[in-house]
């Protein structure tokens, strides 16, 4: 049994205390009276020794009472205000010592009935204490003193009952009884208040040390209890000070006050995160929960924890978000400037054919790479989007079987050499037509599709696709199940995370940044679908992605459709709106601004197809130049990172000269929110870098062939009876971000092929202008022009291939944003030396015109040239397939797969014909159409020689 | 004593008449729990009696709120105000309380004057302006047409008051008062018996520091009494030099004596008789009053009790205007009390 009445203090000192001295006076009172009506039995007139002092026998008994309540007042004084004694002694003392003294008086002067009742009282006085021990204890001890005296010493406690031994008997068994009662209600009420105690007691300790701050508000919104926590922060000096406070009161600041009386008009419990300051000016963030007390309107408890800790990790992790951000907007930029280059420079090389093989194979090596790496670029930008919030869908009608076809087409190529048995399974009941993203699909799709291809060695790989329909639309569901080498359960985890490659050691060979998954996860999320995978590590995983989207009212894909998507043979769904006609607009005019000569060269070359009138201007100050002059164009393409006047301030003077005509913005820095920025300072819209040939087309066709009517309307005339040029875009460009890459091989086709020439005069003349800056701010300690001159170089010199040379001017670069002025003293001079030396060189290059050589295949014996018909016809028909499917990258993929192999003059210039009809023109019919012919000639030939 | 603060006899006034509200929009506060209003009935009849004065008076915009608990009106009336653009007069339907609630909503804010409404138990604030029951306070035509005053304010801690602060035997009084009121006698006796029982028990007195504008007096204090206003309780006006519009706190300091000295002062005391008790209460004029004290005292601010171990009373000079209804002549309210009982008793 647990002495919790030790929680508690001696509540039961004054009370005891002053029962003690009533029960004293009262009784004296009562003896006292009796003695004037001698109503007192003769036999309990008192011992004999008492007559031996001479005390008249009527006081005796009246003096004995006064003797008795003196020592029960003395005695009950000095139990309860003892400092040794614990609680439940005092509740075992406290009695006994009442009922000794009243027992010993009954023996010695005879009592009454009250005798019994009395002995019952005493124990309750045990209760005083909330000690059930104590209660038992006491009640024991009292019986058995009763006892001993009635049945040992065989006293009478009764007057006038001497010969009635049963009525002694009958009024202790009825004092037994009665113990026995008040033992067990007693016992009851004894827990429960202990139980309380108890309760109070934790309550109290858990408080004193607890952080949090707790207020409990009664229904007067005066305060019931405080925290020391609490009245602490609001400057209460101790929590008792507080209590019974009006609790809007204790707030040092209005605001606070506000604040609380807002919360207690709250209904029901409630637990939010709030800022709060209490008025010593630190930000601090509470999660405040707070639970209505009883059916009162007002009173309910509130609990704060303070969690800023928490709040501050979590923006100091959005702020370290927002750093990646920038820096990642610092790499796009970087990395999308000299990517201009590689791309367009690697294939304007590709396209002028005659280059030897070795050169062709590093050419296409840096292409292909470029790609990659600009997909890479494009992933880490999307998870980017995604983590601030800023991923948009951009929901359309589109061709369900379409976008299958493309996701599955896409995926062939990726197999290539593997042994993958690649199957699909289209529900035949799907719709022909959805409402959705379709391109963030066809990224989900292809990104689940190439993962189980790039961990499947050999084996097979099987799609299927279905949908459910519902009242609110359709759930589109995609399942790739692969036979590769699955997940352990500790990778499957982590499968979603971020960066996190699994299997990292044994993958070391495959490509890939670790995102994919994660961007696929929570662009399935935003269209309210879900992401799972099932796997068996060395057996293959099964990926289930599910997307909502919008019914449109059509046809199902019905079985045919089906069957061709499941033959990889499926021909149709293309529509005229994925054509792009790049319109002549000679009555155009646009004005390129860009400080790096490369980038203006690209520029101009993109530009070309349309005929129209291109200026070009090295600087913000060069542009407001031409149109101080008076000259006005249809657009002005500004590039946004520029020495001395950036774009941007470039765009602000221009509109406030009264210049009113389209500015456009050209910038590498494909971050988001930079699309916001162009647009609220003067521009009229935004091309990223690499250009997109489709947004530049759209562009040029809003702000130039829109503008002038009636001359796009004959020049339209005039595209028609000239053949045009008419260019298929296939749907994945543009759309799938995996493929962005190949839709920068396409841009400079239209570029003169005469380019290193010129790129190497750019160069010397961009080179000549910063030897000049660089000596002039390295003498007046102009660091802004010295850092964005030597930027300007490091791009420029990376795209001469002066690899050494960009890296120290990107070492000048940081010295200058860093303030080095000892690293710039002690390398700007041997950095101007190697610009100068190399001007000199590229100046040497040019005037012997132009870098490399054409091979001249004609001529050549290929006589022993075994060619494997069988493996051309093939991929013939691969090629075909995708020039009739608009899919390039199938294509390029299966004529880079002819070149593993030997074939003959004549059929190698027939392929070459082919990729140059695709790469150059975009033409897909004539490539489709000289494949066939070579098709033909090949299946006429091979029969010849069987024939022959 | 020596280092003491000067004691003064003299006092000043200054007086600003004000435009009427015609021009105010008004917001009525009505307290549920004052006493004169604290049945439905009588709150609905009050709402009426509003509600017909504004139909008279259809181009005056009006509101009425009814707090809902302790405090809750001051968020309230501050927001109104706060949220109005032009002036706004807060008629402050209840006791001291009411008023203290208004006089808080409204401190700082240059918008924003309130008129004081006499249907609490005390009205102590208002008994300085009318001593004979308020009626002039109940009129709707005086508190929306009246003038004006500007009136000090004392700022306290976390709250301002308009009359009075104390530490000492009247505030324990006041808090045990209160809850002998709520549990155990249902009459304004209750604070008498308090007093006495505190007395008594010999918890009347405490050692303060008591810094009146920089001058220290330390010692044994059975209460210290930072007046605004004239008068406290249902009937006790202890403050008579004390007005509120002067710019500056009257303060008595009421020194230990026997418990027989202290029942023998308190009604003289507590009836403006200070000054015939020159050896226990001690008269001094102020503009900042810090106490402290090694024990926590029990202190209050228009009748608003709070605990502590040091309090500082600041006046703040014209803080807040109140209206003063027409009937009463400002002129005369210097002496209403003092002349009376300095010549009196």
């Amino acid at each position: 049994m647990k002495d919790y009445s030790v929680l508690s203090e001696d509540r039961a000192k004054t009370p005891a205390r002053i029962i003690i001295v009533i029960y004293a006076i009262i009784k004296t009172a009562f003896y006292a009276f009796n003695l004037g009506v001698k109503t007192l039995p003769s036999e309990g007139a008192g011992p004999d020794f008492m007559h031996w002092f001479g005390i008249p026998a009527d006081v005796i008994p009246w003096l004995a009472r006064v003797i008795v309540g003196v020592i029960l007042i003395i005695g009950v004084f000095i139990i309860t205000g003892s400092e040794k004694l614990t609680n439940r002694q005092k509740s075992v003392f406290m009695p006994l010592l009442l009922a000794v003294v009243e027992l010993a008086h009954a023996s010695l002067f005879g009592g009454d009935r009250l005798i019994y009742f009395l002995l019952i009282g005493c124990s309750l006085l045990s209760l005083m204490y909330a000690d059930v021990l104590g209660l038992f204890v006491s009640m024991a001890a009292i019986s058995a003193i009763t006892a001993f005296l009635l049945f040992v010493l065989n006293v009478r406690l009764l007057w006038g009952a001497n010969s009635l031994a049963s009525t002694e008997i009958f009024n202790f068994i009825s004092l037994i009884v009665m113990y026995i009662l008040v033992f067990m209600l007693g016992r009851h009420s004894v827990n429960a208040l202990n139980r309380f105690n108890q309760a109070g007691y934790i309550f109290d300790t858990l408080q004193k040390t607890s952080p949090n701050l707790t207020v409990v508000v009664d229904d007067r919104a005066r305060i019931d209890y405080i925290s020391k926590a609490f009245a602490e922060i609001v400057g209460v000096e101790k929590p008792e000070y507080a209590t019974g406070l009006p609790f809007i009161d204790i707030f040092p600041t209005s605001e606070l006050k506000f604040f609380w009386n807002g919360l207690l008009q709250c209904e029901g419990a409630f637990s939010e995160t709030f800022e709060l300051n209490f008025g010593d000016g630190a930000r601090r963030f509470f999660m405040i929960t707070s639970e209505p007390l009883g059916e009162s309107k007002v009173a309910r408890t509130f609990e704060c924890t303070e969690i800023t800790y928490i709040v501050e990790a979590h923006n100091a992790a959005e702020a370290a978000s927002k750093s990646k951000s920038n820096f990642l907007a610092t790499m796009s930029h970087e990395i999308r400037t000299p990517m201009n280059a590689i791309l367009g420079i690697s294939q304007i090389q590709l396209q002028r054919g005659g280059l030897p093989e070795d050169t062709v194979t590093a050419f296409e090596n840096i292409h292909a790479s470029g790609g990659n790496l600009l997909g890479i670029i494009n992933d880490i930008l999307d998870m980017s989007k995604i983590e601030t919030g800023k991923m948009e869908l951009n929901p359309v009608e589109y061709d369900t079987p379409s976008l299958i076809n493309d996701a599955v087409q896409l995926n062939i190529v990726r197999i290539g050499s593997k042994q993958i048995d690649f199957s699909v399974d289209i529900d035949e009941n799907m719709p022909s037509k959805l409402y959705g993203d379709e391109l963030r699909i066809k990224q989900i799709l292809n990104n689940i599709l190439s993962n189980a291809i790039k961990y499947t060695k050999k084996g097979s790989v099987k799609l299927s696709v279905n949908c459910v329909t519902d009242s609110d639309g359709v759930t589109l569901r995609f399942a790739v199940e692969d036979t590769g080498q699955g997940m352990r359960p500790e990778d499957k985890e982590k499968l979603f995370s971020e960066y996190l490659r699994f299997n990292a050691a044994a993958n070391r060979a495959t490509e890939g940044t670790g995102l994919g998954l994660n961007i696929t996860k929570k662009l399935a999320e935003m269209m309210g679908g879900t992401i799972s995978a099932e796997s068996e590590y060395g057996k293959g995983s099964v990926f289930t992605v599910t997307v909502r989207q919008k019914a449109v009212e059509c046809p199902s894909i019905g079985a045919k459709v089906a069957e061709q998507l499941r033959k990889f043979a499926f021909v149709g769904g293309r529509q005229v709106n994925f054509k792009i006609t790049r319109e002549r607009m000679p009555y155009g005019s646009v004005l390129v601004v860009d400080d790096v000569a490369t980038n203006l060269y690209v520029a101009e070359g993109l530009l070309a197809p349309y005929q129209l009138t291109v200026e070009m201007a090295d600087s913000g100050f060069a542009a407001i130049e031409k149109t101080e002059d008076g000259n006005v164009y249809d657009i002005i393409f500004m590039d946004h990172m520029m020495p001395k006047m950036d774009g941007i301030e470039t765009a602000r003077k221009l509109r406030e000269t009264g210049y009113k005509n389209p500015i456009v913005a050209l910038t590498a820095n494909a971050i988001v929110g930079n699309d916001e920025l162009f647009m609220n300072n003067g521009f009229d819209g935004f091309i990223s870098k690499p250009i997109d040939v489709r947004q530049l087309n759209e562009v040029l066709n809003k702000f130039v062939r829109d503008r002038h009517p009636e001359e796009a309307k004959k020049y339209s005339v005039d595209t028609t009876e000239q053949g045009g040029r008419s260019y298929k875009i296939n749907q994945r460009d543009g759309v799938d971000q995996n493929q962005k890459a190949e839709t920068a091989v396409k841009r400079p086709k239209y570029l003169d092929i005469a380019m290193n020439p010129r790129l190497l005069k750019f160069f010397c003349q961009d080179a000549e202008k910063a030897v000049a800056t660089l000596r002039e701010t390295v003498k007046n300690g102009d660091a802004k022009l010295f850092t964005i001159t030597a930027h300007a170089m490091k791009s420029a010199l990376a795209n001469v291939g002066e690899d050494e040379a960009s890296k120290t001017a990107a070492a000048l670069e940081n010295a200058g944003r860093g303030g080095d002025a000892g690293y710039i003293s002690a390398n700007v001079d041997g950095f101007i030396q190697t610009l100068e030396s190399l001007i000199s060189k590229f100046r040497g290059a040019d005037n012997g015109g132009a870098v490399g050589a054409d091979k001249d295949n004609a001529g050549m014996d290929d006589s022993g040239v075994d060619e494997d018909r069988d493996y051309l016809l093939e991929l013939l028909r691969i090629i075909k397939s995708a020039c009739d499917n608009y899919d390039d990258d199938t294509a390029y993929a299966a004529l880079d797969r002819l070149k593993e192999k030997r074939w003959k003059v004549s059929t190698i210039e027939s392929l070459e014909k082919i990729r140059d009809a695709l790469f150059i023109n975009s033409d897909f019919d004539n490539a489709g159409e000289m494949c066939s012919a070579l098709f033909d000639y090949v299946v006429y030939d091979k029969v010849g020689s069987r024939m022959s | 004593m020596g280092g003491g603060p000067e004691r003064i006899d003299t006092m000043t006034a200054d007086r600003q008449n004000n435009t009427g509200g015609a021009a105010c929009k008004h917001l009525f506060v009505i307290n549920p729990a004052a006493k004169r209003i604290s049945g439905g009935k009588a709150r609905r009849a009050l709402r009426e009696k509003i509600a017909a004065f504004f139909d008279g008076h259809p181009d005056i915009p009006h509101e009425v709120y009814e707090s809902r608990w302790c405090r809750d009106s001051v968020a309230f009336i501050r927001q109104y105000v706060s949220e109005s653009a032009g002036r706004v007069r807060v008629h402050a339907l209840g006791g001291n309380g009411t008023f203290f609630e208004a006089v808080n909503g409204v401190v700082g804010l240059d918008n924003a004057e309130v008129a004081v409404y006499t249907y609490g138990r005390g009205n102590g604030f208002a008994r300085y302006f009318d001593r004979g029951g308020g009626k002039p306070f109940l009129s709707l035509e005086n508190q929306v047409f009246g003038r004006t005053i500007p009136i000090d304010v004392i700022r306290c801690g976390n709250n301002c008051g308009a009359s009075f602060g104390m530490a000492g035997i009247e505030a324990y009084a006041n808090a045990l008062g209160n809850e002998w009121r709520e549990n155990y006698i249902p009459t304004d006796m209750s604070y008498t018996l308090a007093a006495m029982y505190l007395i008594l028990n010999g918890r009347a007195s405490q050692n303060y520091r008591i810094n009146i504008d920089g001058g220290i007096i330390e010692g044994d204090f059975v209460s210290v009494l930072v007046a605004n206003a004239p008068c406290y309780g249902v009937n006790m006006y202890p403050a008579i030099d004390a007005h509120p519009n002067d710019g500056w706190f009257d303060v008595y300091t009421f020194k230990k004596v026997s418990k027989a000295g202290i029942i023998a002062s308190i009604p003289i005391y507590t009836h403006g008789g200070y000054r015939k008790l020159p050896k226990v209460i001690s008269h001094y004029r102020a503009k900042n009053v810090k106490l402290t004290s090694n024990e926590v005292m029990c202190m209050s601010v228009d009748g608003e009790n709070f605990y502590g171990t040091s309090v500082e009373y600041e006046i703040m000079p014209g803080a807040v205007k109140v209206v003063c209804p027409d009937s009463i002549d400002v002129a005369k309210l210097p002496r209403i009390y003092g002349k009376r009982d300095r010549g009196g008793r």
